[in-house]
């Protein structure tokens, strides 16, 4: 039964190949609707894509993974200047040589013992891991820059509603001085130096449609508020009052996540007491163990 | 099949395959872009430094004597560690030291912080005042409010008393202060002050106040975690500090941690104390802010299409 199991493998596979091989190749597709398909392509229209697209396009779950791993979004939002080729390199390479690196450790290991300190797929194993850990580390920067990016928009409000007023500067000026002046440079390199052309592609007759596209592009709902507030000075309410307004929204809502934070602590704080246990058994456990294993011994 | 030093050969042929991989990967992200890791905060700022600064400022401390009780603890934690002859313990005193003076005031630092930042609101409404019920102009009215600023504002508002240049001032202020909060009013006193006053007035009623209290409220709320934080860590330090010297006293269990493998177990229980309390501090986050250069908010206010 089990010798049968490569054959059987490599059968499940020539097929697998056949039907995509078919697929890819559209031969159940009538000739004239391969024609009006390849026109559609040349003219720009939309098509129904493949099998597997729709079928992506309707998982809630897939349209998820997809976003998420969505490199190119990913480096802009972390202000990195990565491109994904050479983020994808970057990580080969570290996760090549961690690779080497345990190998030749365990092979001298063996050299020296005579036997593998640990299995030789570990090192295989370490070297895999650091894919996903790059991916990690760039997603936890992405969201980090993000968060910075909407705080330091956040606090230049209050200056930007007086700076709009009593010095008439436009929005987009007083916004981009007030990212020169904070001691963080993420909204600087979003806005200032243009780090916002990288996502943000299309063109936008206004600030505010600026802001608006920004905002999407880069998922920092700051942006879209303070695009909204700019849409309202347009119909004749004071520039003051709106960014006031908005400043004062955004006091209110960094409140209420305080309050909310403060009391989830209340009940997740008890899980590191209940951990100090480990420590504790740990100082007196080990001494303990040792002299019961030492006087077993002899 | 050995190769050279006893190492096996398929082990030598794979390693070096992979090293050559990583060599052309590495050469590809060297030509397809660099990474611009570590960019942040702007190269004059280090945020250690930066954060110590503020921490004495809270303290209402000179910067030096802040550095040289940091220094006091630390040595006077790792000579406790050598007289007990458990090298592990010096240096485990030291860390514990250095970092843990800080740990020890942030509480005071915060609440003192807090204090100065609301008397500095209650000075806004009196500079407030002085202008629109008092007639007086900006630069005297805070010549005014720097002559009598209070205990908590002495240090803060000296330069307001002192006349000259009052943007100057107002920057001197807010550099002196080291509170997000006072650095912010000040922000917006420099670009609020114009010929007229009834626009700093009017700023003054219908931004500065208003805007002030909500973050006062954000700062208020950020202690209260910041305290709970700081209880548990308490409790949690106190409770391994009176274990662990009830355990040190007894002589078998001293002899124990005395050898090798007792200072493993004593690394490991360290760093999972550590890994505790660093759990808890993510747990109870506090608020942060952003800070402002207000050298640079002065140049720009002079140039502002510089």
């Amino acid at each position: 039964m089990a010798e049968a199991l490569p054959y059987a493998a490599i059968a499940v596979l020539v097929v697998g190949a056949w039907a995509s091989g078919v697929l890819l190749l559209d031969l159940f597709m009538a000739a004239d609707a391969r024609a009006w398909k390849r026109m559609t392509h040349l003219r720009g229209f939309a098509t129904r894509g493949s099998v597997l697209e729709r079928a992506a396009r309707r998982t809630p779950a897939l349209q998820r993974v997809q976003g998420e791993l969505d490199l190119e979004r990913l480096l802009a939002q972390a202000h990195s200047e990565n491109t994904p080729a050479s983020f994808l390199a970057r990580t080969g390479a570290i996760s090549l040589l961690v690779f080497a690196v345990l190998l030749a450790a365990t092979g001298a290991g063996r050299a020296l013992e005579g036997q593998w300190p640990v299995p030789p797929w570990s090192a295989f194993a370490l070297g895999a891991l650091v894919i996903p850990l790059s991916l990690f580390d760039l997603r936890r920067r992405a969201s980090r820059t993000q968060e910075r990016t909407a705080r330091i928009l956040g606090d230049a409000l209050m200056a930007v509603a007086v700076m709009t007023d009593t010095r008439s500067l436009q929005l987009d000026d007083a916004v981009r001085i007030m990212s020169r002046c904070a001691w963080d440079d993420a909204l600087q390199t979003l806005l200032d130096r243009g780090g916002f052309k990288r996502l943000a592609r299309s063109q936008y007759p206004s600030t505010s449609e600026k802001y608006r596209i920004i905002g999407d592009t880069y998922r920092i709902r700051e942006f879209s508020q303070v695009a909204d507030a700019a849409g309202t000075t347009n119909v004749g309410v004071p520039e003051r009052d709106a960014y006031t307004r908005l400043a004062l929204t955004i006091y209110q809502e960094r409140l209420a996540d305080a309050r909310v934070h403060a009391a989830r602590a209340r009940i997740l704080i008890t899980l590191p007491i209940a951990g100090m246990l480990v420590p504790l058994l740990m100082l007196i456990g080990a001494p303990t163990f040792h002299a019961i294993s030492a006087g077993l011994g002899g | 099949m050995t190769g050279t030093g006893g190492i096996p050969e398929p082990v030598i042929v794979i390693a070096g395959i992979a090293v050559i991989l990583a060599s052309g990967c590495a050469v590809i992200t060297a030509i397809l872009g660099v990474d611009s890791l570590g960019r942040g905060y702007r190269a004059r700022k280090f945020p250690l430094l930066e954060h110590e600064k503020d921490v004495a400022a809270a303290l209402g401390w000179r910067w030096r004597s802040w550095i040289a009780l940091r220094a006091a603890v630390v040595i006077g934690g790792v000579l406790v560690g050598v007289t007990t002859q458990i090298w592990l313990l010096a240096a485990l005193l030291g860390v514990v030291g250095f970092f843990g003076v800080r740990f020890a005031v942030a509480g005071r630092a915060a609440r003192r912080r807090l204090r100065v930042e609301r008397a500095f609101l209650v000075q806004l409404r009196v500079l407030r005042d002085r202008m629109a019920i008092g007639n007086q102009s900006l630069d005297s009215a805070l010549q005014e409010v720097g002559r009598n600023p209070g205990p908590e504002l002495a240090y803060v508002l000296e330069s307001w008393a002192r006349g000259g240049s009052v943007t100057g001032n107002i920057v001197e202020c807010g550099l002196r202060s080291r509170s997000p909060i006072i650095e912010h009013a000040c922000v917006v006193l420099i670009w609020a002050r114009t010929r007229s006053l009834d626009g700093l007035i009017a700023a003054i009623d219908d931004v500065l106040i208003p805007v002030g209290e909500a973050q006062l409220a954000v700062e208020e709320e950020s202690l209260v975690t910041l305290t709970q934080q700081r209880a548990v860590t308490f409790a949690m330090s106190a409770l391994m500090m009176v274990m662990f010297i009830s355990i040190v006293r007894v002589e078998s269990f001293r002899l124990y941690y005395e050898t090798a493998s007792g200072t493993i177990v004593l690394l490991l229980a360290g760093a999972t104390f550590f890994a505790l309390i660093a759990m808890l501090g993510r747990i109870a986050r506090v608020a942060e802010w952003t800070r402002w250069d207000l050298v640079r908010i002065q140049e720009q206010e002079l140039h502002p299409h510089g």
